[in-house]
């Protein structure tokens, strides 16, 4: 930018970066190295950073234990999870968006104070129902809880999106005779496709993350990835080295998912509160 | 169907699925727990059943030293953690707001926290925290600090967790800062410029103003999810050593889910909720100023 600025101001300058570049990455790192370790090279002090990377852990995980059972339950949860509140909040958004109805802007933030709602604090009765109705340690019963969670989100995001494209477009379609569904259909959907796809990935981290709810809700059967981490971790003997393969199995998606999301990271994150 | 009658309830209709879904599975959870809080329920005396016992849960609730003493490690908690996340984020965005080398690598990495799942963060640090393997104890060993099991000691373990959340969202606040800094209007600072301001007068008179609204956004929504925080203090302590990182959050799943004590779990619930409505109708405020300014 400016020209004048001195040496030492570049050196300041790129050693906080530095800084905190290390101090932000190094940690996920260090769990990613730790999976490559054989056991010896864990249990010892000071830490070791050079030695014969191993996949021996990564074996012992997905094979001592049955991890891609739990790790089907992840995706069947989270993609579940993600369709229904994508139908269903896509269809609540465009009725926002499109409709003069009375208190429209009331029952969006209605909707949005739904999400900031804690979720320990439902907890209870979801659990006490779903025990009566037989739906704990299933993967329907999950997809139900999480559905609550995520729809508030689908909802107040695709709200803004439509918002945003002309409303005419899907006017002059009716006036050619179309009916304002097809005009939804044919019209407004394939301009939200981006956005789609963008708010799906969204409702896939999440669900994805989820630890509480899967925690209480699920046994055996229907337990997810984040719970089998807890498990192994809450075992007398802790084997660091295999849980970490499973941490870095469980977040490696999630990394490579947020980056086609980088753009959407603000707005989603802040319910689209601040605008870019 | 006609365009007026279509007018009228097809907006209803396409809503009422998540309205009914919202309502059944969110709402209504919420007011089962009203209803919860005001009963004597023991799951593990069934033969005492469920009696109706008025405010007794609330009562003995707010007579406990135990509940005063979450209460206050939640709040202790969301001053320090929050406060320092909000500073460091937002000095963090002063510092990437400027064009240099390597932005766009560094950028994404710095975000990688906030990204990572809650329970793998619970994890790495279990992991880092260890006394006998551990990367921060030999750290600490190295600059000579005695105490170096910081998780497994009642002094420093809340301290400890403090930092993994600071190290979790300070991310987040920058992102959003960042984000802000980056759509400012250019005039007002041309127009310092012309008038001569130093840098600390731009930023004080010009920057901070500007940026208010984006930082009470992110304070807000940082001290909802200090409420909400469970994941990560249930993989590295589960509230311990003793009670030493029991917030609020966790102290709502030992009295429900292991000592099944189901109406004070749920006027406990209620405490917080009333907390949580408070902060996010202050939220919503601020927010729908915001969507009318803009």
């Amino acid at each position: 930018m400016e020209s004048e600025r001195s040496t030492l101001y570049w050196v300041v300058f790129y050693s906080v970066i530095a800084v905190a570049v290390i101090f932000f990455l190094f940690p996920v790192v260090y769990l990613f190295m730790t999976s490559l370790k054989s056991r010896l090279d864990i249990y010892v002090m000071p830490p070791k950073f050079i030695f014969v990377p191993t996949l021996q852990a990564w074996i012992d995980a997905f094979t001592k234990k049955p991890l891609f059972h739990y790790f089907f339950n992840s995706i069947i949860v989270s993609l579940g999870t993600t369709v229904v509140s994508l139908v269903f909040g896509t269809l609540a958004a465009y009725a926002l968006a499109r409709f003069r109805i009375k208190g429209s802007k009331d029952i969006s933030f209605f909707i949005l104070s739904m999400r900031m709602f804690p979720p320990i604090a439902a907890a209870i009765p979801i659990f006490l129902w779903m025990s009566k109705l037989g739906l704990l340690d299933t993967r329907f019963g999950l997809i139900c809880a999480y559905t609550v969670f995520n729809l508030p989100f689908v909802v107040w995001m695709m709200r803004e999106f439509i918002i945003a494209i002309p409303e005419e477009l899907e006017e002059a379609a009716m006036v050619d005779g179309l009916t304002r569904m097809q005009a939804f259909r044919r019209i407004l959907l394939p301009l939200l496709r981006p956005s789609l796809v963008a708010v799906a990935i969204f409702c896939i981290i999440f669900s994805w993350s989820e630890f509480l709810f899967a925690f209480l809700l699920t046994q055996t059967e229907a337990k997810t990835m984040p719970v089998v981490i807890c498990e192994f971790i809450t075992w007398r003997e802790v084997t660091w080295e295999q849980v970490s393969a499973a941490g870095s199995a469980l977040i490696f998606p999630v990394l490579a998912f947020s980056f086609f999301v980088q753009k959407y990271l603000v707005r989603g994150l802040s319910f689209g509160a601040v605008k870019e | 169907m006609n365009a007026v009658t279509e007018g009228k309830y097809l907006p209803w209709a396409l809503l009422s699925p998540a309205l009914i879904i919202i309502l059944l599975i969110g709402v209504f959870p919420l007011f089962y727990n009203l209803f919860l809080s005001m009963h004597f329920w023991t799951l593990t005396r069934p033969e005492l059943g469920m009696r109706f016992i008025w405010f007794k849960n609330y009562t003995t609730l707010f007579m406990s030293s135990l509940f005063w003493a979450a209460f206050l490690k939640t709040v202790v908690f969301a001053v320090v953690a929050v406060g320092l996340e909000m500073c460091l984020g937002f000095a963090l965005a002063l510092l990437f707001n400027r064009e240099f080398k390597g932005k766009s690598i560094f950028f994404p990495i710095i975000l990688i926290p906030m990204i990572t799942t809650p329970i793998v963060v619970g994890l790495i640090w279990r992991y880092m925290f260890n006394g006998e393997f551990g990367f921060v104890s030999w750290i600490l060993q190295l600059i000579g600090v005695s105490e170096y099991t910081l998780l497994s000691n009642p002094i420093t373990a809340l301290p400890a967790i403090i930092f993994v959340d600071v190290w979790h969202w300070t991310p987040f606040v920058f992102l959003l800062s960042l984000a802000r800094l980056a759509a400012l209007p250019k005039s007002p600072f041309e127009a310092a410029k012309i008038d001569g301001a130093s840098t600390w007068q731009t930023f004080k008179w010009v920057t901070f103003p500007m940026m208010k609204s984006v930082l009470l956004i992110a304070l807000l929504l940082r001290t909802m999810d200090v409420f909400k925080l469970f994941d990560e203090i249930f993989i590295m302590t589960q509230g311990g050593p003793g009670d030493a990182t029991e917030l609020i959050s966790l102290e709502i799943y030992r009295q429900t889910f292991r000592y099944f004590n189901m109406g004070k779990g749920a006027a406990l619930a209620i405490v917080m909720l009333i907390v949580i409505i408070i902060i996010s109708r202050i939220y919503l405020r601020v927010f729908q100023k915001q969507e009318s300014v803009t």
